[in-house]
C-alpha cells in the first residue's frame, strides 16, 4: 500500500525563526548573522566592530563554537554581553539553529536597555549555516582572499542567502592570484542583489564602510519597528 | 571526545524523518517498506548522507531494512518583475525572460516525505 503523504519536514524550525524576527523588530534590534569558512576573520572582525561601535550602541554577541570558549573569551574582553553556544553539545556541530538561539535572543532582549545590535558568529562553515534562517535581518558572508575565487560556484547557497559579502585580507591579494571582478561576477550570478565591501581587518581598510553599512541597516530596522 | 553524531546535521533530520515514517506506518497498522523523499537541491541537505543515516537509524526499529529513494528537486523561481516561473538549471539565478535579478525561490529548499510504501497487517 502506498501512502501519499507529501509532508514537508520543518527541519529548519522556520516557525521559531519567524518568532525570533518578530521579537527583534519589536525591540528595534538589528541582528546580523556572520557566516564564513573557518579562519576568514569573523572573530577579528567582531573585535574591531565591537570596539568601534560600543560607545555609541548597545551591542551583544551570540557565539557559535563547536567546542571551545576561545572566541567568546576574546570578545568578552570588550565588555559586551557574549552568549556562547557550544554546538557539539547540541547534536550538530556544523551550524546554529533557531531552536538553539531563541533562548539567547530572549535573554539578551531582557537587558535594560535591550541591545541595538546583536551579532551572531555562526560556526565556520559555508555549507550548513547558509541553509538556516535564525531570524536575523541579514546574513553577512565574510570571505577572505586566500580562499580562492571559486567559492561562489562551490557554495552558491551561502552567497545566495547573504545580503553582504565582506572581502577580507585584501592585503594578501597580490600573493594569491586574486581576481576581484571574477569573484563579484560569480557571486552576482547566484545573487544579483548582493553588496560587497573589500577590507583588510588587520590593516583597518574598509572598516568605516562596513560600520556605515551596519548603521544604515539599523536605521531600516528602527524605521520598521516604529511602524 | 569525538562522537560520530556530531559531525553532520543530516543526523537530526534523518531521525526526524524516521520518526514520522514509523509513526505513520504504526497508525495504519503496517510496516514501512520503502520511502520516497524529495530533497531540494538548495536545501543544504546532502542526499547521500540522509539516505545512509536513515538506513543506519532504522536498524532495530520497526522500519528496519527500509528502502530510501530520493528525488532531487531543482530550484524553481518566480521573477518579481515579469512573473516568469523558471527552473534554475545552471548556476544563474537571473530571470531568463527579462534578465531581472529579483526572483523568489518557490521550490528547491525543502525536504518532503512524498510516499511511504507499507506492508503488513492492514497493508498489502
Amino acid at each position: 500500500m502506498d501512502l501519499e503523504l507529501s509532508r514537508k519536514v520543518d527541519f529548519r524550525h522556520e516557525e521559531i525563526a519567524s518568532r525570533i524576527k518578530e521579537k527583534l523588530y519589536k525591540n528595534g534590534t538589528l541582528c546580523l548573522n556572520f557566516i564564513s569558512s573557518p579562519g576568514s576573520g569573523k572573530t577579528s572582525l567582531l573585535e574591531r566592530t565591537l570596539d568601534a561601535l560600543k560607545e555609541t550602541y548597545n551591542l551583544a554577541v551570540i557565539e557559535g563554537d563547536p567546542e571551545t570558549d576561545r572566541d567568546a573569551r576574546r570578545l568578552e574582553k570588550l565588555h559586551v554581553p557574549v552568549i556562547l553556544i557550544n554546538t557539539s553539545g547540541t547534536g550538530a556541530s556544523c551550524h546554529l539553529s533557531p531552536a538553539e538561539i531563541e533562548q539567547a535572543v530572549d535573554d539578551l532582549l531582557l537587558e535594560t536597555p535591550p541591545p541595538d545590535i546583536i551579532f551572531i558568529e555562526n560556526v565556520g562553515n559555508l555549507v550548513c549555516p547558509a541553509a538556516y534562517d535564525l531570524g536575523e535581518h541579514h546574513k553577512v558572508l565574510l570571505f577572505s582572499v586566500p580562499e580562492g575565487c571559486d567559492k561562489p560556484a562551490k557554495y552558491p547557497v551561502a552567497f545566495r542567502e547573504s545580503d553582504l559579502v565582506l572581502i577580507n585580507k585584501m592585503d594578501l591579494a597580490p600573493y594569491c592570484d586574486f581576481d576581484l571582478e571574477s569573484l563579484k561576477k560569480d557571486a552576482l550570478s547566484v545573487n544579483p542583489s548582493l553588496e560587497f565591501i573589500t577590507m583588510s581587518i588587520k590593516k583597518g581598510d574598509g572598516l568605516l564602510e562596513w560600520f556605515s553599512w551596519i548603521e544604515k541597516k539599523l536605521a531600516e530596522v528602527r524605521k520598521q519597528a516604529s511602524k | 571526545m569525538f562522537l560520530y553524531n556530531e559531525i553532520v546535521h543530516e543526523l537530526g533530520i534523518a531521525r526526524n524523518v524516521l520518526e514520522i515514517i514509523i509513526g505513520e506506518a504504526d497508525q495504519r497498522g503496517g510496516r514501512a517498506k520503502s520511502v520516497l523523499l524529495r530533497v531540494g537541491q538548495i536545501s543544504g541537505i546532502v542526499p547521500e548522507s540522509l539516505e545512509f543515516l536513515i538506513k543506519c537509524l532504522s536498524e532495530g526499529t520497526p522500519a528496519e531494512g527500509l528502502e530510501v529513494k530520493i528525488d532531487i528537486v531543482k530550484p524553481v523561481m518566480v521573477c518579481k518583475s515579469c512573473g516568469e516561473k523558471f527552473t534554475v538549471e545552471e548556476l544563474s539565478f537571473y530571470c531568463p525572460k527579462c534578465g531581472g535579478g529579483d526572483c523568489e525561490t518557490i521550490e528547491g529548499k525543502d525536504l518532503v516525505i512524498e510516499t511511504i510504501t507499507l506492508e503488513g497487517d492492514n497493508g498489502s
